[in-house]
């Protein structure tokens, strides 16, 4: 505000004296804001600031603090527990692998040189910090990275001072051992010295940040999507696919480059990883199930400027736009044959997740479909991700066995006749008891009691003792229809814990750390 | 790099990979090695690594520990923080206030969220009839502007009564905001709302807090187990963790400890496969706005507030953050390098060991100027200024290396470099004369006398004796002079100057008769940085030092490893840094 005080801010400042004098008197303004009218010339205030306030922790008798981590493939999250946002989200991206004094992404038309590099395997991976094939990575660049991450974390945005702090390190589950040990080590390596750090998974964040204690959550990041099934604030199954951040930006930038070269008097734009995943961030979406694709009345163009070149831009429909999440995510344009297991698409996956679960874990999980990771905030692909599962549900039902060639005909008699067994039972008006002959009834209202026909699943005791006991824990526990609960993140979930003060069993010390490096016993994920 | 040719970059040796020395510190190469030779060797320091970028500072970046002679950097120095302000009111901040205000100014800095620049309190202009009413006071309204872009908080209908405690007035308006959507979706129980993220979080953590008391106390009651509070931390226990026999005993007890949570007043929303209006709502409103309508990376994560804003309408304004002074000690003996005077109007140190006033320095020029030579770099505004002329491939050229001595001891340096540059691009160094002594630094007046006092000027030596050469009349004796192996080129009271032979290698290797497959190609598509010719030079000093408490400042005294007083003393100092040479032509 002083490198450009408008003259309204010095007229109505309410403190004509301190706005229209140079930074002495601007001084003198904070010492008449503690209360401590003087001569606003004195330059001694932050003294006498710090001496009235300048020792906390002696008269306040300050509770545990964490500070809380989030590790991803492409960003590190930090904050305290007990608040609901991270302090700072810092990107991995090319910039922050530079060295010191170079300031060459600043330079307006550095964008362009840097297009040069090499695609395909190699997609994105400047904007990553590693990935789950450990063999390629040179594991002291991770460190390097990581541990300039932390210091700038630090040094920018948590600001702490000398006092030790326990640390809570959310991790995606299954992440490799050598990178949780690099993490470990980067941060108690750090002056901040926390003397123990607490490892929890993003699965089981993303659960207790809906609420949960069983769930399905959807973690759909940048590498990979991972499904896991949580009981109990356990992962009890999980599966991956490719199908994720990356191969949608990557999707980004081929519909974008043939945008552009439809586009005629252009030459051939190349689209990079950078610009791809701004677009996707920014106007990519997803369109509901039923959506038709093309929808005239409402398509509008959207012109996408090319970063380097000013005057240059793609003007892309918007429809366009919703496409790569199709081919990516969803795989609208491949038959079931040239989908492999390591790239389903997400609701298959979700869906055989769920059929790999016991019946009843599948009911209370089917209903707690928990959708999280950076790629899950495209608009629209909650919905879409549920529509879908939601259909191959009622189409494929419960069964293993997706085709049954020849023996085809043969199950659906099966299905049909079961399904007209159960049509008719449901519709079977409900009557309270066992159905008895009208001659025998009387004769079962005058036997005493102990001595009646008997059934315990229908007996009204037994309903209500079952309603009864679950009154405490769930009494409109809804299962087995596709629903979806919204979740804090796993950031915020391990926040949550924290600042609950669970404590976490998968604690790391720092002694030990630093004598042995990880146990065993440690690496459970 | 960025950094305008010749430069110098210095590598501290803290890491595993800027630690090793080459395996012979006086190997001297002047013969042509097959190029991979030096990529197997791991031990050469390769610039062109990308973790070569971490470990390469500028020589100012670097500070020293005279306690352990060793070179100190980020990564081997720990940090406290002396003081709090705000950058832009230059306010103090107390410690005790520092997180709760999400350490930014509480007062009233705040940058515009959507180009950062400071943002200024601004009345509100009155529509023009209304001055002419006398009938009721003109309700005054102040609102924050941008000067740079056009930017108002009015964009997001926030306007305050009062020019001061815009903080104050901010939260009210912004808590009033998240309570409203928070309201709104317990109204409605079918279809509910997307609860605020905030909101949301709050209720979260009142429900789980109150679940945890709630099945502590009801444990409290009829399991009187010996540890009575820690009972419940010890079951949640073994809800994250594994089970033991024992505890899974207990968890049989009292199977449900918590519950779910069940409505938005716990934090808890669902949404069903139906279509839903707010996103239908988000995906019309993202269909019909331009694409700077939506909001950068950037303005997303210059603050929490604006993490999970998807439009520009919807960015709040930036609270400046705070700045810290800090202390910086080293890793290893806690001992002080640097600790900037407390006040934070005062930009002065009290302590501060500058590796550049401890450690030999390195410069590097052609010894055949182009002509004309290149303004200084002191002199030059923009980058763009610097014409470089770039490196012809195969043309050897020579280079004045001239190692700068700033301690007041004779020392012994040993140069070395790998006889071809480490990474794709391969050229060939021979450093002529690799070992020789130079002088001690005099004390700060003959100093002052015998070189001038800026440091970038230092590598004119040459030019100033060539000026004063033709001033005197002399004939230049640089011209006719040829370099020499084993010969030192050059010496002045504390630096002395060798020759170093550069043949830049070729960017692209030669076409070859056989096709390529794209896959090699590619293989041999060249990085950023690649045609940047860079060589790393391992540098070695030794000296001798009596111990002495005034030479090496107070604290040498009584420290144990320097020995007694008057005893002489070998000391060591080694690192690698990396010459910038200049761009190699295509
Ligand atoms: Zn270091
Ligand atoms: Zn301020
Ligand atoms: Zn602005
Ligand atoms: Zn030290």
């Amino acid at each position: 505000m002083a490198a450009s005080p408008s003259p309204a801010a010095d007229y109505f400042a309410g403190r004509p004296a301190v706005r229209t004098r140079p930074p002495p008197a601007v001084l003198g303004a904070s010492h008449r804001a503690a209360g401590t009218p003087g001569s606003p010339r004195t330059p001694l205030l932050g003294r006498s600031i710090s001496s009235q306030f300048g020792t906390p922790g002696s008269f306040r008798a300050e509770q545990e603090e964490h500070v809380i981590y989030e590790l991803g493939a492409r960003h590190l999250s930090a904050g305290f527990a007990g608040e609901s946002r991270p302090r700072c989200v810092m990107r991995f991206e090319p910039e922050s692998g530079r060295r010191v004094g170079d300031y060459r992404g600043y330079e307006p038309n550095h964008t362009q040189k840097r297009n040069r590099r090499k695609k395909g395997d190699d997609w994105g991976a400047e904007y990553e910090l590693y990935r789950n094939d450990v063999r390629a990575l040179d594991l002291g660049l991770v460190e390097d990275k990581l541990g300039r991450a932390v210091r700038t974390v630090h040094a920018n945005h948590l600001q702490l001072d000398q006092k030790p702090r326990k640390a809570v390190l959310a991790i995606p589950s299954l992440l490799p051992t050598p990178l949780l040990e690099i993490a470990l080590k980067v941060l108690f390596n750090h002056y901040t010295q926390p003397p123990s750090i607490m490892l929890l998974t993003a699965p089981i964040l993303a659960t207790v940040g809906a609420g949960l204690r069983h769930a399905l959550v959807v973690d759909v990041g940048w590498e990979e999507t991972v499904v896991t099934a949580v009981g109990e604030y356990k992962e009890v199954f999980q599966r991956r696919s490719v199908r994720a951040g990356k191969m949608l930006t990557q999707e980004m930038s081929k519909a974008l480059e043939e945008q552009a070269k439809k586009d005629a008097a252009m030459e051939t734009v190349q689209v990079d990883a950078e610009l791809a995943g701004d677009v996707t961030e920014r106007m990519g979406w997803c369109r509901p199930r039923s959506d038709t694709p093309k929808n005239a009345t409402l398509e509008t163009a959207k012109r996408i400027p090319l970063p380097g070149h000013p005057s240059k831009s793609v003007t892309v429909p918007f429809s366009k736009l919703a496409e790569p999440a199709e081919t990516a995510l969803f795989a609208t344009n491949a038959t079931a044959a040239e989908l492999d297991d390591h790239d389903l698409p997400l609701h298959q996956l979700a869906y055989n997740v769920l059929l790999a679960l016991p019946l009843d874990l599948r009911a209370i999980c089917i209903s707690r479909i928990v959708i999280t990771g950076g790629v899950s905030k495209l608009p629209g692909l909650k919905h879409r991700l549920l529509q879908d599962i939601q259909h191959l549900v009622e189409t494929r039902r419960w069964d293993p066995i997706k085709h049954y060639g020849s023996a085809t005909t043969h199950h659906q008699r099966v299905l049909s006749e079961r399904n007209a067994n159960i049509s008719a039972r449901k519709q079977r008006p409900p009557d309270d008891g066992i159905p008895l002959s009208p001659a025998k009834k009387p004769i079962q209202d005058s036997v005493p009691h102990s001595e009646r026909l008997h059934d315990d699943i229908k007996d009204p005791i037994t309903f209500k003792a079952e309603r009864h006991a679950s009154q405490g824990k769930a009494k409109d526990d809804v299962k087995n229809e596709v629903r979806g609960v919204e979740t804090l993140g796993a950031w915020a979930g391990a926040s949550l814990v924290a600042s609950v003060r669970v404590k976490g069993v998968h604690e790391v010390e720092r002694e030990e750390f630093l004598k042995h490096g990880l146990r065993d016993g440690d690496h459970v994920y | 790099m960025a950094a305008a040719f010749p430069y110098t970059h210095y590598a501290c040796p803290c890491s595993d990979l800027t630690s090793t020395a080459p395996s012979s510190i006086s190997k001297r190469i002047s013969n042509n090695q097959p190029a991979n030779a030096d990529l197997t060797d791991d031990r050469t320091f390769n610039p062109h690594d990308p973790r070569a970028n971490c470990a390469l500072y500028p020589l100012d970046h670097l500070l020293f520990c005279d306690e352990c002679d060793a070179i100190r950097c980020p990564k081997c120095w720990t940090e406290e923080i002396i003081n709090w302000y705000c950058p832009t009111c230059l306010f103090e901040v107390p410690s005790s206030a520092v997180k709760s205000d999400g350490n930014r100014c509480s007062r009233n800095c705040y940058t515009c969220p959507a180009c950062t620049a400071p943002l200024a309190v601004a009345a509100m202009p009155q529509p023009a009839g209304d001055y002419l009413k006398p009938t009721e006071p003109a309700t005054e309204a102040y609102m924050l502007q941008c000067g740079y872009c056009d930017w108002s908080s009015r964009d997001l209908d926030v306007l305050f009564s009062k020019p001061t405690k815009i903080t104050e007035q901010l939260a009210k308006q912004r808590k009033a905001r998240l309570g409203s959507s928070g309201k709104e979706a317990s109204d409605k129980d079918a279809k509910p709302n997307p609860v605020g993220h905030d909101t949301a979080f709050g209720s979260l953590t009142t429900f789980y807090k109150a679940q945890l008391s709630e099945s502590g106390d009801a444990q409290n009651q009829f399991a009187n187990s010996p540890y009575s509070s820690p009972a419940n931390l010890q079951r949640i226990m073994n809800i994250y963790g594994g089970l033991s026999a024992n505890t899974l005993k207990k968890s049989r007890e009292t199977p449900q400890p918590m519950r779910e949570a069940r409505d938005s007043n716990e934090g808890f929303s669902t949404y069903t496969p139906d279509p839903v209006e707010h996103e239908a709502t988000v995906i019309s409103k993202l269909r019909s706005l331009s694409w700077e309508d939506t909001t950068t990376t950037e303005q997303r994560l210059a603050a929490p507030p604006n993490n999970y804003s998807r439009f520009a309408d919807q960015l709040w304004p930036v609270a400046t953050p705070l700045r810290t002074r800090k202390g910086k000690r080293c890793e290893t003996c806690r001992h002080l390098i640097s600790r900037p005077d407390s006040k934070v109007s005062h930009i002065r140190y009290k302590i501060r060991l500058l590796a550049m006033n401890n450690i030999p320095r390195i410069f590097m020029r052609p010894l055949h100027l182009p002509n004309p030579p290149p303004p200084n770099a002191a002199f030059r505004l923009r980058a763009d200024d610097a014409v470089q002329a770039e490196l012809q491939p195969n043309v050897a050229q020579q280079y004045i290396l001239t190692i700068r001595n700033p301690i007041f001891e004779t020392i012994k340096v040993t140069l070395a470099t790998p006889g071809t540059t480490p990474g794709n691009v391969a050229s060939r160094v021979t450093i002529l004369c690799p070992s020789f002594p130079v002088g001690p630094a005099g004390d700060v007046w003959d100093e002052a006398l015998s070189s001038s006092t800026t440091p970038a000027s230092a590598s004119n030596d040459g030019s100033r004796k060539a000026a004063m050469a033709s001033l005197t009349g002399k004939a230049p004796e640089d011209a006719d002079r040829q370099p020499e192996a084993g010969k030192v080129w050059d010496r002045t009271r504390n630096s002395t100057s060798v020759i170093v032979e550069i043949v830049p290698g070729p960017l692209k290797a030669p076409p070859s008769i056989v096709p390529k497959t794209e896959a090699e190609l590619a293989d041999q598509a060249l990085d950023e940085d690649d045609e940047v010719l860079e060589v790393p030079i391992y540098v070695r000093a030794e000296w001798e030092t009596v111990i002495d408490a005034d030479a090496f400042g107070p604290g040498a005294k009584d420290d144990k490893h320097h020995g007694r007083q008057g005893e002489k003393v070998t000391k060591e100092l080694a690192y690698w840094c990396v010459l910038g040479v200049g761009k190699i032509a295509e």
